[in-house]
């Protein structure tokens, strides 16, 4: 295994942290018109992903600078070929992160729903285009022999990544809802609940039926064997319905921890689709992307690794000690004997 | 303190502009000057200022004159923009000051441009960013003008107690 792997892998390992932990976020800013009864109990929501959300943010971050510094022409083409949708990420992004410190700022109700909707349709916006432009990586765009994207924002629209574009939203909203399950207490936590059970069989179809298409587009369109692609499809797939059987049987931290697996397991099945390449262009298979030709001089990759090596475990202790911190449930007046949270 | 000596001898602009050609061949490798020349005034002018007018404040606090200097107060107010403005002028005295270079030596900026984003998609995505934080702006004035208010009560929200269950 050469650096360039272990730097597709990394990136692959950021991007499913990414998903995992602000998925749920997302989920819960999906939710928040739906779920909660009054403004105390979406006080609550906003509060259950309130420490957290922002951490999980810097995942998505260190993704786009390790490709950026491992792979400078995946980066390129990538950022300036997804140019318009990128854009409407940050300015999801932005008006997200705006809701979360101004809602509260007013008592009056018309600025509270704003707010709440700024957060809602961020969520939505951001899993809808994060799905469809990384679906869109193994469909295959238009790209030149100079690896320079020469498509539009048009071709970024096929049915598998709309599909995609869809799945992802589902499953940050049936892992929110499981979230909120864990972290809050009274009747909120009921509503949760009910919300994660009617989310099960959307969630567990759509994203069954993208993991299949995914590997069936790596066959098709990027000249993979079904195997290894389907073993990590396999298993999100598995992990899925188990989540939503966990659900049902109200064992709130097992079936996290399994949502959590089923989104692991679709970055894994992403990632091991479009190896070794990294952007598949199509018509022109020839001109795609790959591990080799995108990345970086040995050296650069080299002293990459060792900085990884000694800031990853920082990172990822100090993001647990946040969880540890604000591992209190919220919301419901008094707090309720709940399961016990898996992590 | 270019070159780290009292006797160092510093490059006119004509000299660097001959060496360059002969490097790297034809083109202008002068960077906006004047643009410089101000960003660089700017930046350390009100760096400066701004110390002083810390270490004004500071002595009026020791001489117990702090609460009662109208005059200081009214300046310190003023100098919150100071630092804002001196960090973007710093930033596009980098910025210039590298031009016509992305990577000195390596990689010329219009070179470095994305093929496919056309100038009317940049001027669409500024657009759309300046309007937002012009928006964004605006609200966190007023935001800050009504919590600013004097006697105007406290209107944060009670937060729920959470309380630890596991």
């Amino acid at each position: 295994m050469n650096l360039q792997d272990v730097w597709f892998c990394l990136i692959g390992v950021l991007w499913a942290g990414y998903f995992v932990l602000e998925g749920f976020d997302f989920g819960v800013g999906m939710l928040l018109p739906f779920v909660p009864r009054d403004e105390g109990e979406r006080g609550a929501m906003f509060e259950s992903i309130g420490p957290v959300w922002d951490g999980n943010e810097v995942w998505l971050v260190v993704a786009g600078g390790a490709t950026f510094a491992a792979f400078p022409a995946w980066y390129g083409t990538m950022f300036s070929g997804f140019y318009l949708a990128l854009l409407l990420i940050l300015f999801f992004l932005i008006i997200r992160v705006v809701s979360f410190e101004w809602r509260e700022k007013s008592e009056d109700p018309r600025w509270r729903r704003a707010w709440m909707w700024a957060n809602t349709v961020g969520s939505v916006g951001i899993a809808l285009i994060w799905g469809i432009g990384l679906s869109s990586l193994l469909h295959g765009v238009p790209l030149d022999s100079q690896g320079n994207y020469v498509g539009g924002f048009s071709d970024l629209f096929t049915g598998y990544t709309v599909v995609g574009g869809i799945a992802f939203v589902l499953l940050f909203a049936f892992h929110g809802a499981i979230y909120l399950t864990l972290r809050t207490a009274g009747g909120l936590c009921e509503r949760a609940q009910s919300a994660a059970l009617r989310l099960a069989l959307p969630a567990v179809a759509v994203g069954t039926g993208y993991l299949v298409w995914t590997v069936a587009v790596a066959v098709d369109r990027n000249d993979k064997d079904v195997f290894p692609p389907v073993l990590p499809a396999a298993i999100a797939i598995a992990a899925r319905v188990l989540a939503a059987l966990f659900v049902r049987l109200r064992r709130s931290g097992l079936a996290f921890a399994l949502s959590a697996v089923g989104t692991l397991g679709l970055v894994a099945t992403l990632f091991t689709s479009l190896y070794p390449r990294v952007m598949v262009s199509s018509p022109d298979f020839a001109n795609s992307l790959t591990i080799q030709n995108a990345a970086s001089a040995h050296y650069t990759l080299a002293v990459m690794s060792v900085v990884a090596a000694i800031f990853v475990p920082l990172v990822l202790l100090y993001q647990g000690w946040t969880y540890h911190v604000f591992r209190a449930r919220v919301g419901g007046g008094a707090a309720v004997p709940g399961d016990t949270p898996a992590g | 303190m270019a070159t780290g000596s009292f006797s160092g001898k510093v490059d006119g602009i004509d000299q660097i502009q001959a060496q360059e050609q002969h490097n790297f061949g034809a083109g202008n490798y002068v960077p906006n000057v004047m643009v410089d020349y101000w960003a660089m005034r700017v930046m350390a002018y009100l760096g400066m200022l701004l110390f002083l007018i810390a270490a004004v404040g500071a002595w009026l606090y020791r001489k117990r004159k702090l609460a009662g200097a109208r005059w200081f107060q009214w300046s310190a107010i003023v100098a919150i923009a100071f630092p804002y403005i001196a960090a973007t002028a710093g930033w596009i005295l980098t910025e210039m000051g590298r031009q016509p270079w992305i990577v000195q030596g390596l990689l010329k900026t219009d070179q470095a441009n994305s093929p496919n984003v056309t100038a009317t998609w940049l001027g669409i995505s500024l657009g759309v960013f300046v309007t937002l934080y012009a928006l964004l702006g605006v609200v966190d004035f007023v935001l800050m003008r009504r919590y600013a208010h004097p006697g105007r009560p406290e209107t944060r929200e009670e937060l729920p107690v959470p309380a630890v269950t596991y």
